[in-house]
């Protein structure tokens, strides 16, 4: 993929190629955005396009140095994820050693680090002086998801560049390569601007998830326990379930204070939501919404599933 | 060579060009002068405020061929590989990369040979907060009494993970954070000597994001101007920073002040599409409310405002006329909004909720208003006598279950009821308080509102009720959930169709009304003989006693 070819991100992309075209390349970026919206991408397109001998500013994708990065065999293209959980110390030691010589062949080396929010604390600090100062003609690209989980010392170093998230069209243009239309319309407004997680959706478990939910406004409370109990047992389960309920929540507020079905995220449920809108108050919707994303936290801390659903289920309140 | 970033290309090369670390750089330099240099220091302060350059500055100091002198000449070269980091008496060490005891103690080997060509040798230790314990306790001898020819520079983010064992050995220098100012002069200045065209504004945008730190400023005028070329414009810049321009935020906040849910919505909607950083606008947001706080509180002068002076009109227009409960309680929602921002998958989701909910919020009296009120209520009240008291009943019921014989009731000396006794029938008062019991049963919660409201007129087609204006009974009351409700418990009680009105009545008159005269008139021989004979129970007496108490008010339980 070259800089021309990237669906969205036009601003990121602009920066990297004027700094190209300038010849002011910064020796440590940062690029921060949403899980799967594809930071990587434009690293390796960058990557490319820094040593592509056939091109300027961008990459040709099929010289020999353009492929070889695509397929992560360059001697000079060093990919740095997690081992495990975490990046660690021995491997940004690593990485120094690899770095303190001369590039092979390239005319830049370049280091990327993916979940670079993800580094232990030694690793860090241990990058530190090299993310200041790296060796001449390397180049290091942090990429980050939650970037308050990076120390200020790392961030001070780098150059950011912010990946927002994907307009809606944008995102069915590179959900088009992979899926397809009527897939695309059900998941698109789950993606919150990023193709990469739809990607990574079951399709069958969201379309489930609709109808449990559907199922559960609408049934006693023992049925809503029992589906908890459920939810809890299918292993990732409650995730999906308690997103597609937190959009519903919006849907519900949003439509009783503009009474517009354009915005709605779940537009495969409109007419459901015009039902319920008008049972409870916004401040009753609202109370319920954030103690769902409380929850939402609280499954991210390993805390008890079951519990955790049973709550917002039956605190699905008047609906 | 490749290009080098500003922040590299104008690291400090002399004393003299760290900016705002007067307090720093004056010691060192009267330390170097008086020839009274310690063999150790510990600069310490948050990043990119210039500890490394710092130590490098220091280093040539002491090492330039020169002699020991406060300014290095940077020509010799000594000074030349200081600054190129190549020179062998000075050696800079990473000590979050080397952080074990057994790199301490090959430090510890080579400290004892003579520098090649300099009067010292220097070891900085960048980063010392990420050595091991073992490796600080194996440096404590060395570092207490180094060879004489030997400096040590440590340099750390974080002083507080630094034994105090160490830090007691060092002479401590704390970096502080460099004023907006000083920034804003120093970016000036390398932008016109990098030939670079850039607006004051655009500057000063710069110098606030960067949060004192030089190192992120100049990074940031970097970017600015390999995205902006020769000119670098405002909006380049905000584009960069993702920021949105102030008068979205302005715009914005009129919208939640005037309560426009729809206005706010739109507004996420936009900056969603045009590609903003809602992250971001939520934290701008957050700040615009605290500027706002700010001048609501101490006006337009506030030295902590930091915010250009043409906004500072438009913040005070915006405040005129709001409370400060309402926009500390804005800034709370926010908050919350903000925090659950950072990790959720749908930033725009967690932020319109926040702001419908901002927008909703109904305003608060500011609490000056409250306490007069309250105040008004009390002198009113004072020239009631007894009855007034009896609003403090609470405690007296407990006197009177000990003492066995008078209990709870129904009937206050108080109850609004009575107060309006007098334009109320006997009869009709009996009804009205046999309702309210009856709707103790049914709604308890409807039923204490009705406490606080005074029958003005009960018959088969009306019931009306007065309620203080702006109370909170008053507008629990008049809402068409509650009205219904109220409608349909009168008619399973009184069994007709008598409609119900809610009358908002002025408080004050009305409490001054009836309630010198209420005490005597609702007192009977009877109540007066059971009274006295409450006030006289020992148990009564001694419980008055254990606490220190007085008696404010005796009921009279029903039946008795």
């Amino acid at each position: 993929m070259a800089f021309r070819d990237v669906v969205g991100h036009t601003r990121p992309c602009q920066i990297l190629q004027k700094e190209i075209k300038t010849g002011r390349v910064h020796h440590a970026y940062l690029f921060t955005g949403l899980e799967g919206i594809g930071k990587r991408r434009v690293a390796l397109t960058m990557a490319k396009a820094l040593n592509c001998p056939t091109q300027e500013e961008d990459a040709c994708d099929c010289c020999p140095s353009c492929q070889r990065i695509d397929k992560g065999v360059h001697p000079d293209f060093i990919l740095i994820v997690p081992e495990g959980e975490v990046i660690k110390i021995g491997q940004i030691r690593e990485l120094q050693r690899a770095i303190a010589f001369k590039p092979y062949e390239a005319r830049w080396r370049v280091v990327v680090v993916d979940g670079a929010e993800r580094m232990t604390r030694e690793a860090a600090n241990a990058f530190l002086k090299t993310l200041e100062e790296p060796p001449p003609w390397t180049m290091i690209i942090l990429l980050a998801t939650d970037v308050e989980a990076l120390p200020l010392t790392v961030l001070s170093r780098c150059q950011r560049v912010r990946f927002n998230p994907l307009r809606q069209e944008e995102v069915r243009e590179v959900l088009a390569h992979h899926l397809s239309e009527e897939e695309i319309h059900l998941l698109a407004p789950l993606a919150g601007g990023s193709p990469g997680r739809v990607l990574r959706m079951d399709r069958e478990e969201i379309a489930g998830a609709k109808r449990e939910l559907m199922l559960c406004v609408s049934s006693s409370l023992e049925r809503r326990l029992k589906l908890a109990q459920e939810l809890a047992q299918r292993e990732g389960r409650g995730r999906i379930f308690l997103e597609i309920f937190q959009g519903w929540l919006r849907d519900l507020i949003i439509y009783r204070e503009t009474a517009e079905e354009g915005g709605l995220l779940n537009s495969d449920l409109t007419e459901e939501v015009k039902k319920f809108a008008s049972r409870m108050e916004t401040e009753e919707f609202l109370r319920d919404f954030w103690a769902l994303l409380q929850i939402q936290r609280g499954i991210e801390a390993h805390s008890n599933l079951q519990l955790s659903l049973e709550s917002a289920l039956v605190g699905l309140g008047g609906a | 060579m490749s290009y080098l970033v500003l922040a590299r290309k104008w690291r400090p090369q002399i004393f003299e060009e760290l900016v705002g670390q007067e307090h720093v750089t004056r010691t060192l330099q009267n330390a170097i002068t008086t020839e009274r240099l310690a063999h150790a220091f510990l600069f310490t302060g948050p990043r990119g405020v210039g500890k490394t350059s710092a130590a490098r500055i220091l280093a040539k100091a002491v090492n330039c061929l020169q002699g020991l002198t406060p300014r290095p000449c940077n020509q010799c070269d000594n000074c030349k590989e200081i600054a190129n980091s190549n020179s062998i008496d000075v050696l800079e060490i990473d000590g979050a990369s080397n952080t074990g005891v057994d790199n301490v103690r090959e430090l510890r080997e080579n400290v004892k040979y003579l520098p090649g060509t300099s009067r010292y040798k220097i070891y900085i230790i960048d980063e010392v907060h990420m050595l091991s314990t073992s490796a600080f306790n194996a440096l404590l001898k060395t570092l207490e009494e180094p060879p004489p020819h030997v400096i040590f520079i440590f340099a750390t983010t974080e002083p507080h993970k630094i034994p105090l064992t160490i830090l007691s050995r060092c002479q401590r220098f704390d970096f502080k954070r460099i004023p907006l100012t000083l920034i804003f002069e120093k970016l000036k200045e390398i932008a016109t000597a990098e030939g670079v065209k850039i607006g004051d504004d655009t500057l000063m945008l710069i110098a606030r994001e960067a949060e004192g730190s030089m190192r992120d400023a100049q990074s940031l005028l970097d970017q600015a101007v390999s995205y902006g070329g020769e000119e670098v414009k405002a909006v380049d810049v905000l584009a960069l920073l993702g920021i949105a321009d102030r008068k979205v935020l302005f715009d914005l906040s009129a919208a939640i002040i005037r309560g426009d849910v729809k206005r706010c919505l739109y507004f996420v909607d936009e900056l969603y599409k045009l590609g903003y950083d809602l992250g971001q606008f939520c934290k701008d947001l957050l700040n615009h409310f605290r500027n706002l706080l700010v001048v609501k509180i101490e006006g337009g002068e506030s030295p902590i405002l930091n915010v250009p002076e043409y906004e500072v009109k438009d913040l005070l227009e915006q405040v005129a006329g709001v409370g400060f409960e309402d926009l500390h309680r804005w800034f709370q929602i926010l908050l919350k909004g903000e925090e659950l921002m950072v990790r959720t998958p749908f930033p725009k989701v967690v932020l319109e909720m926040t702001l419908v909910e901002m927008a909703r919020l109904k305003s608060l009296l500011p609490l000056e208003e409250i306490l007069s009120r309250v105040e008004r209520l009390e002198s009113v009240l004072s020239q009631g006598v007894e009855g007034a008291e009896g609003i403090l009943l609470g405690p007296v019921e407990e006197e009177g279950k000990e003492g066995g014989q008078i209990k709870e009731e129904n009937v206050h000396y108080t109850s609004p009821v009575q107060e309006k006794a007098g334009e109320l029938g006997k009869e009709a008062l009996g009804r009205w308080e046999d309702f309210l019991k009856f709707l103790r049963g049914e709604n308890p919660i409807l039923a204490s509102f009705l406490n606080q409201g005074h029958p003005l007129r009960l018959d088969d087609s009306l019931m009306e009720i007065g309620f203080a204006k702006g109370s909170f009974a008053l507008d629990r009351v008049s809402e068409p959930n509650t009205l219904k409700s109220l409608e349909e418990a009168s008619l399973r009680y009184f069994k007709n169709e008598g409609k119900v009105r809610i009358t908002p009545i002025d408080p004050i008159g009305e409490a001054k009304g009836n309630q010198g005269n209420l005490a005597q008139d609702g007192e009977t021989d009877l109540a007066r003989h059971l009274k006295k004979e409450a006030l006289d129970n020992p148990i009564v007496k001694e419980a008055v006693d254990i606490f220190k108490g007085r008696i404010v008010g005796v009921k009279i339980k029903e039946g008795s």
